[in-house]
């Protein structure tokens, strides 16, 4: 049953790979730890982007969202690497094993990231223009500095500045929280990429400034053609900007669907806990509800499905084997013998 | 202690912090004859907390929540304003009575990674309390710790580890034995959950609510979200830059909040949590964040839809109903939520 369903997908993933930016097939990647323990971070991930597309990716700390985004950045230190397998595409070229010559010449200019927090990933020496402006230099030396300037000033006006030259010479610290995140938001769009891969941009910020940021994220995404991937352990957040959303455990991709029907319906019984964890606002009298356990650690996963010894469906064949991702329903897939039924 | 008796009253708070300015600035100042500006951390704030209630202090960054708990705790001077707590003054700086008030109301911190000190054994941290307030049975000590640990849900083996052995979740947890170890009627967490995932959150409020229940505790549950606030308090205190705007039972919350910046809050939180956009008719993206506070005046004026003339003086706080305080000139009295109401 597993076997075929794949092949059925396989097939279907070739079909889609048209339109799709991004392609991430069976990427597992195995970290070294101290005393040369084995960390699989990644297991058997296989994803996809399409153009103009907000792809939700939500999971714990720990649940390996960080270092999947770096993956795809090509920042993770190649010594720290034990094993890798699969493949990352983007628009058909393989990034894996890439140079750092060739990934310079992506970064910034084709894939940009807006990191999570802007005070560590701001230069407190460099003026905000001069570090929007820096990417152009990196990728476009020959433009003239009026033409650079102007380029700084419409990417800051669509991160959300509504008088952008004002704040060309300020520095980090004059800035407050929101425009600090403003200013990296506007630094991943200068170059007009493909990829904007946003690592909980929001977290630190106040909710009335993440409404804010959100929409002018998603505006910034939308007008400019961009696909973003968006990362977070919020469930609400992702909701309100992602049109899909995978959710990610122990390095597992679990589920994966519409960002809106997984969320309502969530098939996998994590995906479950997660939304109910999520305190809410316009339920009476509900505290968030917890889920049992904690996360294990990469070099401590459980034998069968990863989720079974918290799950509160597990049953004794979960301890046993680990599930297939499948179909669960439209354009949805879960790695769990008994999904909950959805549609 | 009987429900509905007065545990803690303070009236007045007033706190302002001279703003940090290089020895230039302080030149001209000096030159110009100008006197240093300051910021109005906290304005006249008063709050009266009963016997097992639990308070939402509900306000975003620069809102002053903090710097109440660190008044209340003692941890700051308040310039003005005064404070009872069981009977005590609570701002009496006479070592005896300070260490009695601080028997009775403890806190939970924000930082599980700041709050705990990195070089000391988790026996260490938590026998701090008894050997501060000279809790004398020493062959007592190691039952009463076991005890604690065991009542947030840790093993007696975490004694001997240390703060970096530890997750963030089981910190916070730490943190909260080590402030139920004397006993207090008052708990105050200050974002006690923030810095937490959702399903750690999730575990914490949990356990701060079972806490709360079998010791029959008072807690002050300070936060910015608003969705948990509403779901653990019985009565939620709005803060917005360093006044009290608006104070009502949580129940009431989503159908009655009548100050513009709580309406705000709602609107920014019903965004984020459950994906209704435009749900109360403010608009959350008018930007006060950069403009600085009037001097005088309704301190939500540059932020507020509503504005009008009459907004340049200062709003008192005034009860709206019987358990409904609200400043502001122009209160939402019709249901202006009915929207939200509906969704419920």
């Amino acid at each position: 049953m597993g076997a075929r369903s794949g092949g059925f997908r396989r097939s279907l993933g070739s079909q889609a790979a048209m339109g799709n930016i991004l392609e991430i097939e069976d990427l597992s990647l195995t970290l070294r730890g101290s005393d040369g323990k084995r960390l699989p971070v990644l297991e058997d991930l296989r994803l996809s982007l399409s153009k103009g597309e907000c792809l939700g990716i939500a999971g714990e700390s720990g649940s390996g969202k960080s270092i999947l985004a770096m993956t795809i950045m090509g920042l993770v230190p190649g010594a720290s690497i034990l094993e890798r397998r699969g493949s990352v595409k983007f628009e058909g070229v393989e990034l894996l094993g890439l140079s750092e010559d060739g990934f310079s010449k992506l970064r910034g200019n084709r894939m940009a990231m807006v990191f999570q927090e802007p005070m560590t990933s701001l230069n407190p020496l460099l003026t905000i223009g001069e570090q929007v402006g820096e990417t152009i230099y990196a990728h476009q030396s020959d433009l003239s500095a009026a033409d650079v300037e102007g380029r700084v000033c419409a990417a800051m006006s669509r991160a959300g500045f509504s008088d952008p030259g004002a704040y060309l010479a300020s520095f980090p610290h004059q800035l407050s929280g929101g425009m600090r995140q403003r200013a990296m938001l506007a630094m991943s769009l200068v170059m007009e990429p493909d990829i904007i891969i946003a690592d909980e941009p929001t977290t630190a910020l106040d909710a009335s400034l993440q409404v804010q940021l959100l929409d002018q994220l998603r505006h910034g995404v939308k007008d400019g053609g961009h696909a973003l991937i968006f990362i977070s352990h919020d469930l609400g957040v992702i909701r309100s900007i992602a049109d899909r959303l995978a959710v990610l455990y122990a390095g597992f991709l679990v589920e994966e669907g519409p960002a809106a029907a997984v969320l309502e319906h969530p098939a996998h019984p994590y995906s479950a806990a997660l939304t109910a964890a999520l305190p809410r606002l316009t339920v009476e009298h509900r505290l968030p509800r917890s889920i049992p356990g904690h996360l294990p650690s990469p070099d401590k996963k459980p034998s069968g499905c990863v989720f079974s010894d918290r799950c509160v469906k597990a049953q004794r064949v979960c301890h046993e084997t680990v599930p297939m991702s499948r179909e669960v329903g439209r354009n949805r897939r879960a790695r769990c013998l008994f999904p909950e039924t959805v549609e | 202690m009987e429900t509905g008796s007065e545990v803690l009253r303070v009236w007045g708070l007033s706190k302002r912090f001279e703003r940090e300015r290089s020895m230039l600035q302080h030149l001209y100042d000096w030159w110009s004859g100008q006197s240093a500006s300051k910021v109005q951390a906290l304005c006249e704030v008063g709050m009266t907390i009963f016997a097992q209630e639990t308070v939402g202090i509900l306000g975003e960054s620069g809102s002053g929540k903090s710097t109440l708990a660190r008044i209340l705790m003692g941890l700051l001077h308040s310039d003005e304003g005064g404070g009872m707590l069981l009977g005590n003054d609570l701002f009496d700086k006479r070592p005896g009575i300070r260490l009695a008030n601080l028997r009775r109301m403890q806190m939970v911190f924000q930082d599980p990674f700041g709050s705990l000190d990195p070089r000391m054994s988790i026996k260490n941290i938590l026998l701090e309390p008894f050997k501060i307030h000279g809790i004398a049975d020493k062959q007592d000590w190691n039952r009463r710790l076991v005890d604690g640990l065991a009542e947030v849900g840790l093993e007696p083996n975490v004694l001997a580890r240390y703060p970096a052995e530890f997750s963030g979740g089981q910190r916070q947890r730490i943190g909260i034995c080590r402030a139920l170890l004397l006993d207090p009627s008052v708990l105050i967490a200050d974002e006690a959950v923030s810095a937490l995932d959702v399903s750690v959150q999730a575990q914490i409020l949990e356990l701060l609510v079972r806490l709360k229940e079998a010791r029959r505790l008072s807690l002050i549950f300070i936060s910015h979200d608003v969705a948990v606030v509403r779901q653990l308090a019985d009565r939620i205190i709005v803060l917005y830059r360093g006044s009290i705007v608006e104070s009502l039972s949580a129940d009431c919350l989503l159908k009655d909040a009548a100050h513009p910046y709580t309406r705000r809050l709602i609107g920014a939180a019903l965004t984020l949590r459950e994906g209704i956009s435009k749900a109360v008719g403010v608009d959350v993206k008018k930007n006060d964040s950069v403009s600085e506070p009037q001097s005088a005046g309704c301190p939500f004026v540059a932020g507020c839809p509503e504005a009008f003339a009459d907004c340049s003086d200062a709003p008192k706080l005034m009860e709206l109903h019987p358990g409904h305080m609200v400043a502001c000139h122009v209160p939402e009295t019709v249901r202006a939520v009915e929207k939200i109401a509906s969704l419920e």
